[in-house]
C-alpha cells in the first residue's frame, strides 16, 4: 500500500467519524463577535467605524458634496464617459430613484452607518462594566448618538419632505415606518439632546481616537460643542430661531476682529494611508457654475475673496452645451479635509435666528463681520425685513460653497429654488431625492 | 529500434515461415483500422488472430498486414490503449478487411478513480470527445480557443482580444445566477483552478468607482489558459448532471476532462518536433469620424476644436494603436516510448505572441513529463506540469479615469494627431479631462501577468484479488495544482494621466497564491463471468479536496522618478483576499452490463460535505443513473444503433463567504481602525444549488462508419438557486443570500459526421455539431431583479420569473400614463442556435482542413457605440449618431444589437512529405510542412469590434456587454513538423 493509500484511507476512516470541513471566514469579522463577546478594543473600532461611514458617500466626484453642488448650481460634472450627471441630474424632469448613483443614492450608506449605531450600542448594552467602565459606555453613547443625529441630517436633507425611515428594530429584516421630515427633525433633535446627557457623564476622555478633524473637539466636553452646533443648524432648518441662539450659545462659537478664527470647527479628514479615504472632489471634470464667479461682488476692482480663493481659471470645456472654464481650489489636495460644520456657519446661523427674531442690528453685525473677514467686501447698512435674507443666502453661498450642498438646501428651505440659474431652457430644477426604488420596492 | 519490437518481429516472421510451411492454404489480410468518428489511424493498436499468438501492430497510415491467417471463418481481435476492444469476424476467404474503433476516453486514463469501469462514459452522456490532433491544429494560445464550436453545447466564447485567453465556456445554457459560472476541469484525475484573478488595474481606471464595485472589469484571464495545448491527448465534455454528478457539488457547470499525452509500454521511442511562425494583424476596427469642415468639428468638440482642427486632416487612431507587428513563434518537442514495463512521455512548448497594441503579448514556457511504470499487480504512474506564462494586455474596458484606450477614443477628434514625435515624446489630448493620449499610455505603460505553475499527480492501482470472474483492485490518485500570479502594472508619472489624482504614477503589484490539493481514492470490484453475458463492476471511493487562494494588492502611487519598485511610492495602499474551501465526498458505483455488452446500466451517488455549506455536518447526495442499449439485428448497413437514457443530480456550491454576516474592519481613519457592517448579510445556513437532469440520446453509426450521429436532448432543472433577497436599504443592508427559485434548461445537440467522399486517395471528412439552448426561470421567490448592465436606460439583464435567465431588459417607449418607459424584454444573449462545421479533405499526403462556427441570434448591449455616439465622434455620427442618441433617451434597444456572426474560426493546407522524401532529408521518419490562419474571416452585422465580448469577464448571466475592449485580432502561421 502506497502513502498516498494509507492517508486517503485515513481520510475515509475519519470523515463519517466527524472531521467535517470547517473554514472560517478568513476576511472579516463575525458580526456576532460584536454582538454577543464584545471585547473593549471591538467597541472602539465600531465606534471609529461611524465616522468611516460618515463619511463613506461625502467625497467622491458622484458624492454628496459634488452631487448637491451640481443640484444647487454651484457645479459641473463634465465626466464625459458619464454623460448622467448632466443628463440626470441637471436635464430631467425629476430625478430618477431607479437609477442608485444619481436619484436614488445617498440613502444606502446613512443608514448603514445607522446601523452600525445600532449594533454598537447593543454591544456596549453587552459589555461587562468591568472591561468597559461606565464613563466610557456614556462616552461611546453620546458620540454615537451625535453621529447618527448627523446621518440623519443628511438623509432627510436630500429626501426633504419625501421623509425617511427612523430606524427602530434591532432585527434587520423588520421594516420601520417612513416618518415625516418634521418627525426626523424632532428625532434628530432628540438624539442631540440624548447625547448631551451621555456626554456630561463621559469624564475627560473618549475611550476611542477620534479622526484629526476633530482635533479640539475630540474630548466629551468639546465634543458637546460641536454635538450643539449640529442643534443650531437643525434648529435653523426647522425655524426655530430661540433656540438656534441657545444652541449656539453652547457650541464652539467665537470670533473677534483681531482672530475671526472663521475655519474652527469639525472636519471630515481623508488621507493616504492603505485603507484610508482619498477626497476624490479633486476630480478634473468637476468645475464650477459660471454663475459664482457672475454673481460675485466687488469691492473697488476686488472680487468677493472668497471666490479669489476658492475658484481658479481652468481650461475651458464645453460638454453637452454647457461651457466652463472654472475650478474650484478647496479640494485640491487628495487629502484635503471637508467641512462638517465650522464656526462661519454658525456666525451665520446667529444672524439667521437674529433676522428671524427680526433682531436686525445683531444679525447685521454677524453679516457685516461675515463680509469683512471673509469676503473682503465692504459692510453693509443695518438689514432689514425686505433685504436680510437675500444678504444672508449670499453670504452663506460664498462663506459656505462647495461644503455639502447648503446653496441648494437653503434657496429649498426659503423657497426660492426657481431663483436657481436655469443653462438650458431644457434643465429642470429639482427639489428632493426620491426615496430609491429599492426602498419602496422592498416595502411593496 | 527496441530489442522487443524486434524481436517480435523475428518471431512474427519465423512464424509466417513456419505456418507458410504448415498450410498451403492459410492467406495474408490486408487491413486498415482507424477511428470511427474521426477516421484517423488507430496506429499501435494490436490485431490478433483470435485463439492464437498472431498477430501484428497498426502502422502510423492506420494499415496493417497480417501474415499466416488460417482458412476458414476467424475472429480478430482488435485492442488499442484509447479504443479499447473490438472484435470483428472474417469470412472463410475474406484477405481486406476495414474495421472502425471508437474513442474509449475513460480507458486513456490509466488510474480511472472517478471514472466508471467497464461502461464507455462517452456515449453513454452524450459527451463529447476533442482529440489532441483537432485541438492543436491552428496553434491555439489557450486550449478553450481551441474547443470553440467543436463540441456541441458547448458555448465557447472569449472576452475580449487580448492575448493570453480570457475566454468563458458554457455548457448547455447557463446553469446559476449568483453562483460559480465556469465548469470545472479536470487534468489526469486532478481537479484543477481556473480561478479568474484581476490584475488591479481598476486602482487606474476607477472601473469599481460607479455602481459596479468588484474588480470584474480588469480583462482577467480564467487560469485553465496556462495548460499548454500540445500536451493534451484528448478533451472529454460532460456536460450535464448526469455525467458529472460525480463531482458533486461542482458538477452543475460541467465537468470537462483533460487527458494528457502518456507513453505505451513496449513502444519505441518516438520524437516530434514543430516549429511554428507566425504572425497577428487585427481583424477588425471601429472606423471614427472625419470632420470637414471647422463647423462640424466645433459642433462636436466645442470652441478648443478651432485651434486644433486642419482640413483634410484625418489620423487614423485605431490603426495606429494597433499597429504592432512582431513574428510569432512555438517550438514544442513531444517525446514518448516505452522500455519494458515502464513507459513514459514528456514534452516542451516555448511559445511567443506579440499582440497588435504596442507592449502587449504572450509568452509561454511549458515543460512536462508522466513516467507510468507496472511492478506486475501494482500499477503506478507520476505526472508533473511546470509551466510559464506572461501576458500583457495593457489597459482596455470599461473606466471612469479617461484611461481605456477605446474609452478615451471615442472623445478624441481624428483631426489630432496623437503620433509619437520625432524627439520621443507624445502631444496631450486636449479633448478629455485626463488629457490621455492612448499611444502614450501603450507606449509607456508596463504590466504582465505572471504565472508560474506546477501541476502534478501521482497514481497507482494495486491489483489485490484476481481469480477466474472476481477482480478486486484499489486505485487512488493525489494531485496537487499550485501557482502563483503575479501582476505587475506600471504607469508611470510621465503618462498625461497620471497627476490626475494628484499622484503622479502608479506601480501595482498584485500576488495571488493558489494551491489545490485532491486526494482521490477508489476500491473497485469487477465481476466477469464465462461466457460475456453478464459483467459487473462496483466502486467505492472517496475524494478529499482543499483549495486555498489568497491574493494580496499593492498600489504604490507618487512614485519617485518613475521606480516601479513599491517602495518608491508615497501612497501605499494594500489589500488581502483569502479563500479556503474543503471538501469530502464518498461515492458508490454500480455498472452492470447484459447481453454481451448489448446493455448497460450505470448507477451512482455521491455524498458530500463542504466548508462553503451553512451546515458543514450535513451530507448532500447526488444520485444518478444511466442505460445504454445496443440494438441488435441491425441491416448489415448500419453498425450500431443505440439510444440512451440518464439521470443525474449535481450541484454548486456557494461562494466562499456567502454563509456569514461579517463586520469589516478593513477601512480606516487617519490610522485609526474601524468595524462596519458589509450591507449584504449572508445565510449561515445556505445550500449548494441542485442540478437535476434528464437526458436521452441516440448514436448511431452506418456505412463503414461513414455515416456517424450523435443526437442528445435534455433538460436540466436548478433549484435552491443561490440567490440575494433585496432588503429595504433603510435596514442597513441592502440584501441577504438565501437559497431558492428554480431554472430550467431545455436543449437539442445534434453531432453529425459525414465522409461524402471517400475514393481512392481522396477523402472528405465533414463534421458538423449543432446545439440550442433555452432557458426559463420557472420560479422566483424574490421580485424580478436586475443583474449587471449599466441601467434600464442602456440595457440590462433581468431575471423575472417566467423569463429567459439571459433576457435583455430595457427603456422601451413611453408607458401608458405618457412618462418615461416601459421597461420590456429587447434582447436576448441565448442564441437561436450555434453550429459548428469541420471539413477535412486530403489527398494522398495533401491536405485542407477548415473549422467554421455560426451562432444565430444573440444580442450584445455595445456601449463602446454609445460612448462614441456621446462624443459625436461615430464614423457615421453625421448621418445616424444624433437620431441614435435621440432615440436612446427613450429606446434602449438602439445600442442592444444582434451578435450573430459566422466566423472561420481555422484553416489549414499541410502536406506529409512522402517517406521517400523524408528520408533523403534527413534521419526523420516523417515530416509535415503546414500553412494556417486562425480566424481568418468574421462576417456578423454587429457594429462593435468583435462580437465575442464581455466587459465583466466570465459570468454567469451578464455577459456581452461591449465597453471598450481590447481589438481583435487574427493570425497566420507556417509550421513544420518532424518526427524521429
Amino acid at each position: 500500500m502506497t502513502f498516498v493509500h494509507r492517508i486517503a484511507l485515513c481520510l475515509a476512516v475519519a470523515a463519517p467519524v466527524g472531521c467535517s470541513p470547517d473554514v472560517p471566514d478568513l476576511n472579516n469579522i463575525p458580526i456576532t463577535d460584536l454582538l454577543e463577546n464584545p471585547t473593549p478594543s471591538g467597541i472602539n473600532s465600531a465606534a471609529t467605524g461611524l465616522l468611516v461611514g460618515a463619511r463613506r458617500d461625502l467625497a467622491p466626484p458622484n458624492g454628496y458634496v459634488a452631487h448637491l453642488g451640481v443640484l444647487g448650481r454651484e457645479a459641473y460634472n463634465f465626466d464625459a464617459a458619464d454623460p448622467r450627471f448632466i443628463t440626470e441630474l441637471l436635464v430631467a424632469e425629476n430625478l430618477d430613484p431607479g437609477s442608485p448613483a444619481f436619484g436614488g443614492n445617498f440613502w444606502i450608506n446613512p443608514y448603514r452607518n445607522l446601523r452600525n449605531a445600532q449594533i454598537l450600542k447593543t454591544a456596549l448594552d453587552a459589555i461587562p462594566e468591568v472591561d468597559f467602565p461606565t464613563a466610557s459606555k456614556e462616552g461611546v453613547r453620546g458620540f454615537t448618538k451625535t453621529i447618527e443625529a448627523y446621518d440623519y441630517l443628511r438623509l432627510i436633507s436630500t429626501r426633504d419632505t419625501n421623509g425617511a425611515v427612523i430606524l427602530m428594530s434591532a432585527d434587520f429584516s423588520m421594516l420601520d415606518p417612513i416618518a415625516t421630515k418634521d418627525a426626523v427633525y424632532a428625532h434628530i433633535v432628540t438624539l442631540l439632546d440624548e447625547a448631551k446627557v451621555h456626554l456630561m457623564a463621559a469624564g475627560e476622555t473618549f475611550s476611542f481616537p477620534l479622526s484629526s478633524g476633530f482635533a479640539g473637539f475630540d474630548d466629551p466636553v468639546n465634543f458637546l460643542k460641536f454635538n450643539r452646533a449640529l442643534l443650531a443648524r437643525v434648529e435653523a432648518y426647522r425655524g426655530n430661531h430661540a433656540a438656534v441662539l441657545t444652541a449656539l450659545s453652547e457650541s464652539f462659537i467665537t470670533g473677534t476682529e483681531a482672530n475671526p478664527q472663521l475655519d474652527l470647527g469639525v472636519y471630515h479628514s481623508f488621507g493616504d494611508g492603505s485603507g484610508d479615504t482619498l477626497n476624490g472632489l479633486n476630480d478634473p471634470n468637476i468645475l464650477a457654475h459660471p454663475s459664482i464667479v457672475a454673481d460675485a461682488e466687488m469691492n473697488g476692482g476686488m472680487i468677493d475673496r472668497r471666490v479669489a480663493e476658492k475658484i481658479r481659471t481652468v481650461p475651458e470645456r464645453t460638454v453637452q452645451g454647457l461651457t466652463s472654464d472654472e475650478g474650484f481650489t478647496m479640494y485640491q489636495s487628495i487629502t484635503a479635509p471637508i467641512p462638517i460644520i465650522r464656526n462661519e456657519e454658525l456666525i451665520l446661523l446667529r444672524a439667521e435666528a437674529n433676522i428671524g427674531l427680526g433682531m436686525f442690528p445683531a444679525a447685521t453685525t454677524d453679516i457685516n463681520f461675515i463680509r469683512v473677514h471673509s469676503g473682503g467686501l465692504a459692510p453693509v447698512a443695518e438689514l432689514t425685513a425686505e433685504n436680510a435674507i437675500d444678504e444672508l443666502l449670499k453670504q452663506r453661498r460664498y462663506s459656505l460653497l462647495m461644503e455639502g450642498g447648503h446653496r441648494w438646501i437653503d434657496m429649498r428651505r426659503f423657497g426660492r429654488l426657481d431663483q436657481l440659474p436655469l443653462d438650458l431652457p431644457t434643465h429642470h430644477i429639482h427639489s428632493a431625492f426620491p426615496l430609491p426604488v429599492a426602498e419602496t420596492d422592498a416595502r411593496e | 529500434m527496441p530489442a522487443k519490437r524486434l524481436l517480435s518481429l523475428v518471431f512474427l516472421g519465423l512464424l509466417v515461415i513456419i505456418s507458410n510451411v504448415a498450410s498451403a492454404q492459410e492467406r495474408v489480410v490486408n487491413g486498415t483500422v482507424k477511428d470511427a468518428q474521426t477516421s484517423e489511424a488507430v496506429a499501435g493498436a494490436i490485431v490478433t488472430v483470435k485463439g492464437t499468438t498472431n498477430s501484428t501492430f497498426v502502422n502510423a497510415d492506420g494499415t496493417f498486414t497480417l501474415a499466416a491467417v488460417p482458412p476458414g471463418t476467424v475472429v480478430l481481435e482488435i485492442e488499442s490503449p484509447g479504443h479499447g476492444r473490438r472484435e470483428v469476424t472474417l469470412a472463410p476467404d475474406q484477405t481486406e478487411v476495414a474495421i472502425t474503433m471508437t474513442l474509449q476516453v475513460s480507458e486513456v486514463i490509466t488510474i480511472q478513480t472517478r471514472a466508471p469501469q467497464i461502461v464507455r462514459t462517452n456515449l453513454q452522456n452524450g459527451a463529447s470527445v476533442v482529440r489532441g490532433e483537432d485541438v492543436n491544429r491552428v496553434a491555439p494560445q489557450t486550449i478553450e480557443t481551441a474547443l470553440s464550436g467543436k463540441v456541441a453545447g458547448a458555448n465557447i466564447q472569449q472576452n475580449s482580444g487580448a492575448p493570453g485567453g480570457g475566454i468563458q465556456m458554457r455548457l448547455r445554457g447557463v446553469s446559476t445566477i449568483t453562483g460559480q459560472a465556469d465548469p470545472l476541469f479536470v487534468i489526469d484525475g486532478v481537479i484543477i483552478s481556473n480561478v479568474a484573478i484581476p490584475n488591479g488595474v481598476s486602482v487606474v481606471t476607477l472601473s469599481t468607482r460607479g455602481s459596479n464595485t468588484t474588480a470584474t472589469q480588469d480583462n482577467q484571464v480564467n487560469r485553465v489558459a496556462d495548460l499548454n495545448p500540445e500536451d493534451i491527448a484528448s478533451v472529454e465534455v460532460l456536460k450535464g448532471a448526469s455525467a458529472s454528478a460525480l463531482y458533486g457539488s461542482k458538477a452543475s457547470n460541467g465537468v470537462v476532462i483533460i487527458t494528457t499525452k502518456r507513453g505505451r509500454g513496449g513502444q519505441r521511442t518516438s520524437v516530434s518536433v514543430t516549429q511554428r511562425i507566425g504572425t497577428y494583424q487585427p481583424s477588425n476596427k471601429l472606423g471614427m469620424r472625419r470632420f470637414d469642415t471647422v463647423e462640424d468639428a466645433v459642433g462636436a468638440f466645442g470652441e478648443q476644436a478651432r485651434m486644433f482642427f486642419q482640413p483634410g486632416a484625418f489620423f487614423d487612431h485605431e490603426e495606429q494603436l494597433a499597429s504592432n507587428r512582431g513574428v510569432a513563434t512555438e517550438t514544442s518537442a513531444n517525446l514518448t516510448g516505452g522500455l519494458g514495463e515502464t513507459s513514459y512521455n514528456g514534452s516542451f512548448t516555448i511559445r511567443n505572441d506579440p499582440g497588435i497594441i504596442e507592449n502587449t503579448g504572450y509568452e509561454k514556457q511549458a515543460g512536462r513529463l508522466t513516467i507510468d511504470h507496472s511492478f506486475g499487480r501494482l500499477r503506478v504512474g507520476g505526472s508533473a506540469h511546470v509551466i510559464h506564462t506572461v501576458a500583457s494586455r495593457s489597459v482596455t474596458n470599461n473606466d471612469n479615469a479617461g484611461v481605456s484606450h477605446y474609452m478615451v477614443l471615442p472623445f478624441t477628434p481624428t483631426f489630432l494627431d496623437l503620433s509619437r514625435r520625432p524627439d520621443g515624446t507624445f502631444p496631450r489630448n486636449p479633448f478629455i479631462g485626463s488629457e490621455a493620449n492612448p499611444l502614450q499610455t501603450a507606449s509607456l505603460m508596463a504590466d504582465s501577468e505572471d504565472v508560474w505553475r506546477v501541476i502534478a499527480s501521482a497514481n497507482a492501482d494495486l491489483m489485490l484479488y484476481d481469480e477466474g470472474a472476481n477482480e478486486l483492485k484499489i486505485a487512488g490518485t493525489f494531485g496537487l495544482d499550485r501557482f502563483q500570479q503575479k501582476s505587475d502594472l506600471l504607469f508611470p508619472p510621465e503618462l498625461f494621466f497620471e497627476p490626475a489624482d494628484g499622484l503622479a504614477g502608479t506601480s501595482v503589484d498584485a500576488n495571488a497564491a493558489v494551491r489545490n490539493l485532491n486526494v482521490d481514492t477508489a476500491l473497485v470490484y469487477s465481476y466477469k463471468p464465462e461466457g460475456g453475458a453478464f459483467k459487473s463492476a462496483t466502486t467505492l471511493g472517496y475524494q478529499y479536496e482543499d483549495r486555498d487562494l489568497d491574493t494580496v494588492y499593492v498600489t504604490s502611487r507618487n512614485l519617485s522618478g518613475g521606480q516601479s519598485n513599491l517602495d518608491y511610492g508615497t501612497v501605499i495602499n494594500v489589500s488581502e483576499i483569502r479563500q479556503r474551501v474543503k471538501d469530502q465526498g464518498a461515492y458508490l458505483q454500480e455498472e452492470v452490463l447484459l447481453f454481451d455488452d448489448a446493455l448497460s446500466f450505470l448507477g451512482a451517488v455521491r455524498l458530500e460535505q463542504s466548508s462553503t455549506f451553512g451546515d458543514t455536518d450535513t451530507f448532500y447526495a447526488y444520485p444518478k443513473i444511466a442505460a445504454t442499449y445496443s440494438v441488435p439485428g441491425l441491416p448489415k448497413v448500419i453498425e450500431l444503433l443505440r439510444p440512451r437514457a440518464a439521470y443525474g443530480e449535481a450541484g454548486n456550491q456557494p461562494r466562499f463567504g456567502q454563509k456569514f454576516i461579517p463586520l469589516t474592519g478593513t477601512g480606516n481613519i487617519d490610522g485609526n481602525p474601524a468595524l462596519e457592517i458589509t450591507g449584504v448579510a449572508g445565510d449561515p445556513n445556505v445550500k449548494p444549488e441542485r442540478q437535476r437532469e434528464i437526458e436521452l440520446g441516440l448514436d448511431a453509426i452506418a456505412m463503414d462508419g461513414r455515416g456517424v450521429l450523435e443526437l442528445t436532448v435534455y433538460q436540466k432543472t436548478i433549484t435552491e438557486l443561490l440567490l440575494q433577497r433585496a432588503l429595504a436599504p433603510s435596514t442597513g443592508f441592502v440584501g441577504e443570500i438565501f437559497n431558492g427559485g428554480e431554472l430550467r434548461n431545455r436543449g437539442i445537440e445534434v453531432m453529425l459526421q459525414l465522409i461524402p467522399v471517400q475514393v481512392a486517395d481522396f477523402e472528405w471528412v465533414a463534421r458538423t455539431t449543432f446545439s440550442l439552448n433555452r432557458s426559463k426561470i420557472v420560479d422566483l421567490p424574490v421580485p424580478a431583479f436586475l443583474t449587471g448592465g449599466f441601467g434600464t436606460g442602456l440595457g440590462a439583464f433581468r431575471i423575472e420569473e417566467g423569463a429567459s435567465a439571459t433576457q435583455i431588459v430595457g427603456n422601451n417607449g413611453l408607458d401608458e400614463n405618457g412618462v418615461c418607459c416601459k421597461v420590456e424584454k429587447i434582447g436576448d444573449t441565448e442564441p437561436t442556435f450555434r453550429m459548428g462545421f469541420q471539413h477535412t479533405f486530403s489527398w494522398k499526403g495533401l491536405g485542407l482542413s477548415l473549422f467554421a462556427e455560426w451562432q444565430r441570434g444573440s444580442a450584445i448591449i455595445n456601449l463602446t457605440r454609445f460612448l462614441f455616439d456621446l462624443g459625436q465622434n461615430t464614423a457615421d455620427y453625421a448621418q445616424n449618431g444624433a437620431a441614435r442618441l435621440m432615440r436612446q433617451e427613450q429606446f434602449a434597444n438602439v445600442y442592444v444589437e444582434d451578435a450573430s456572426f459566422l466566423k472561420l474560426r481555422e484553416i489549414e493546407l499541410y502536406y506529409n512529405l512522402p517517406a521517400s522524401v523524408v528520408s533523403v532529408l534527413g534521419p526523420m521518419r516523417n515530416a509535415r510542412i503546414s500553412v494556417a490562419a486562425r480566424n481568418l474571416l468574421t462576417i456578423t452585422d454587429y457594429s462593435g469590434l468583435d462580437p465575442e465580448v464581455s466587459n465583466f469577464g466570465n459570468q454567469p448571466i451578464a455577459r456581452n456587454i461591449d465597453v471598450a475592449p481590447y481589438p481583435p485580432s487574427r493570425s497566420f502561421w507556417l509550421s513544420l513538423t518532424a518526427g524521429f
